[in-house]
């Protein structure tokens, strides 16, 4: 049943023209989702964004704003291609993404900002081919004003489900473990992973509007990881898990 | 050689894999993102995998396979499995053998060499390679230096041992001389950490982390599991990504055969000398001089711990040390200089010398 419920969501992604929002230019969507709307007008936005995720990755993303019957009620969906620049050189390695975002409560210059995005990573890497999907949910009360927003926010993302293909360092690794004559477990598997990390990004992000058109914007989080065997967020950094990130990038509304 | 696309059926059916589920058509298949994309748009259902189930990213350990040779051991009031491996004749002299960090036997295999002389004994430290996993309380050094006794105690209780240790298990293998001189005849310490606190702050914990490998674990590491299994798969990522300059220069990441490197074991033993992001005060070295037996240190000249390292630092508190030098090798002496190395060692060694029981 998870099986399908998964394949459904990334069909579902796939059919949407899946490409999405990178890993932190949730501050884009914070920074729209909570701007004051005095004009009602159906403005969509174009943004690319630099991140600080494996050193450099720049992700484009589109958002367009929902019409909905409650027109002072902010609804925007989204979606975006992320790439690694410096992982791409050796290897390829993309991600995609879509998402909804919306206040739930403004009070004058105070927005509740509550955003949602499914991200469907691949990569050809040193230890496998992969395939994975997480969700993230992002809460962020926002100080709106006319031309700018400062916005703490706190996400939970949790990995859903991961396709991995080994490679042959992982088949390696099982070679030669018996002694002479002996036979035993084989392996690696390769097959759909359950679940997946858990991580709780934590920051603060900004955006300034320099024109009517063109926004600024950016945020700054750590990252929360837990783990079940008790590794903190700055222990593992040498196996690649960065309890850290930054973005900047800018907007063209349209 | 013919190329052939990855996605071919026949290449599926080609590839000799050995592991086949009720997906078993779709497995040999190179799982290229668009291959996947297209499995799910037409309503396949690949296999699910248990991440924690033994041998599904990394080879179960030898508290899960029975088929592995392996020694029970107490530690801290608990019954541990430890994968070992022994060769040569039982009723010669033990060379004890330590495998380094994020390591197991199998890159210390060739020193089987020595059997001729020797009756030696490899075991993965508790919580690295194939022995059993154990939690972070018990991977302390205090609890590694109990195992190698405990592992003694069964294999030669009764004459003292040649103990040999390479990286981080030649600073537990120090620790162990320190607390037990009466149970080591010579000792052998290949490219040690600083062993004290000031030692390693002259060396640092470096890591390049604009290694290309290094850069594809962070990218990768958003999806995969952090529990012990996932934290080992992505340890075998981190031995071949250069984030640590195991090389010359101009020179490859020279191979390092591993089974299971312990993760949570390299994790818990860096954070243990660090005091937020900086090297903690600790010593290895405490109590040394009570052991009377030589010691041989190794270094190497490309290593950033190597043979001047060595010398400036652990060399002028180890009691009776010399130090032999490698030339042409990096930290990874044993697949680079294994033959200078066992020439080196061979030099030192004196089996006959070994006393036949311990103590006065």
């Amino acid at each position: 049943m998870k099986t399908w419920a998964t394949t459904a969501a990334m069909t579902g992604s796939l059919l949407l023209g899946a490409a999405a929002t990178a890993r932190r230019a949730d501050a884009v969507a914070i920074h729209e989702a909570s701007r004051p709307d005095r004009t009602a007008a159906r403005d969509d936005m174009v943004a690319g964004t630099l991140q600080s995720n494996a050193w450099l990755t720049v992700s484009a993303d589109y958002i367009h704003r929902v019409a909905t019957p409650w027109p002072r009620r902010r609804i925007l969906v989204g979606a975006g291609l992320e790439i690694p620049i410096l992982v791409w050189l050796a290897d390829p390695a993309f991600r995609t993404s879509i998402r909804a975002a919306g206040e739930l409560v403004r009070v004058r210059w105070f927005a509740l900002v509550l955003d949602a995005q499914t991200r469907l990573g691949a990569q050809h890497g040193i230890l496998n081919t992969s395939l994975g999907l997480d969700l993230q949910v992002t809460l962020a009360p926002s100080l709106s004003f006319e031309w700018w927003s400062l916005s703490p926010f706190v996400a939970l993302r949790q990995g859903l489900a991961t396709y991995v293909h080994h490679g042959a360092v992982v088949q390696e690794a099982f070679d030669d473990r018996y002694p002479a004559g002996v036979t035993g477990v084989r392996g690696p598997r390769d097959g759909w992973l359950a679940g997946g990390n858990t991580r709780v990004p934590f920051g603060l992000a900004f955006g300034v509007d320099l024109s009517r058109r063109v926004a600024l914007f950016g945020s700054a989080s750590l990252v929360w990881s837990r783990s079940p065997v008790g590794v903190a967020m700055f222990d593992a950094m040498m196996l690649g898990q960065w309890p850290f990130s930054a973005d900047l990038g800018m907007g063209w509304r349209f | 050689m013919r190329w052939r696309s990855p996605f071919s059926l026949a290449h599926a059916l080609e590839s000799p894999r050995t592991e086949r589920s009720r997906c078993a058509l779709l497995h040999p298949l190179r799982a290229r993102m668009m291959f996947v994309l297209g499995l799910l748009l037409l309503g396949v259902e690949p296999s699910c995998i248990d991440a924690s189930s033994p041998g599904t990213l990394v080879p179960p350990t030898v508290d899960q396979d029975p088929n592995l040779p392996g020694m029970n051991i107490v530690l801290r009031g608990a019954k541990r499995r430890v994968h070992v491996r022994t060769f040569g004749d039982a009723s010669k002299p033990v060379l004890l053998v330590l495998p380094g960090s994020a390591s197991d036997i199998r890159a210390y295999l060739p020193l089987k060499v020595l059997a001729d002389a020797y009756h030696v004994v490899m075991y993965d430290l508790p919580g690295n390679g194939l022995s059993e996993r154990v939690g972070a309380e018990d991977l302390g050094f205090t609890a590694m230096t109990a195992s190698i006794e405990a592992v003694r105690q069964q294999v030669s209780p009764n004459r003292p041992i040649t103990l040999l240790g390479h990286s981080w298990s030649a600073a537990i293998a120090t620790e162990y001389l320190a607390a037990h001189p009466e149970a080591v005849y010579q000792a052998i310490l290949i490219e040690p950490p600083g062993l004290t606190g000031a030692f390693q702050r002259e060396a640092g914990l470096a890591l390049d982390l604009l290694a290309p490998g290094y850069l594809q674990m962070v990218w990768g590491s958003e999806y995969m599991p952090v529990d012990h299994e996932g934290l080992d798969y992505q340890m075998l990522a981190m031995s071949r990504s250069e984030i640590r300059h195991f090389y010359c220069p101009g020179q490859p990441n020279p191979e390092w055969p591993v089974w299971r490197p312990g993760a949570l074991a390299v994790i818990e033993w860096e954070r243990s000398i660090l005091d937020g992001a900086s090297i903690a005060s600790y010593d290895f070295t405490r109590g040394i001089d009570r052991f009377s037996g030589e010691i041989l240190l190794v270094g190497t000249d490309c290593s950033p711990i190597g043979t001047e390292f060595q010398k400036k630092t652990n060399l002028t508190v180890l009691p009776h040390a010399s130090l032999l030098h490698i030339p042409r090798s990096s930290h990874r002496i044993l697949t680079e200089q294994l033959d200078v190395l066992v020439a080196g060692l061979r030099a030192f060694l004196k089996p006959a010398g070994v006393p036949a029981r311990i103590g006065p």
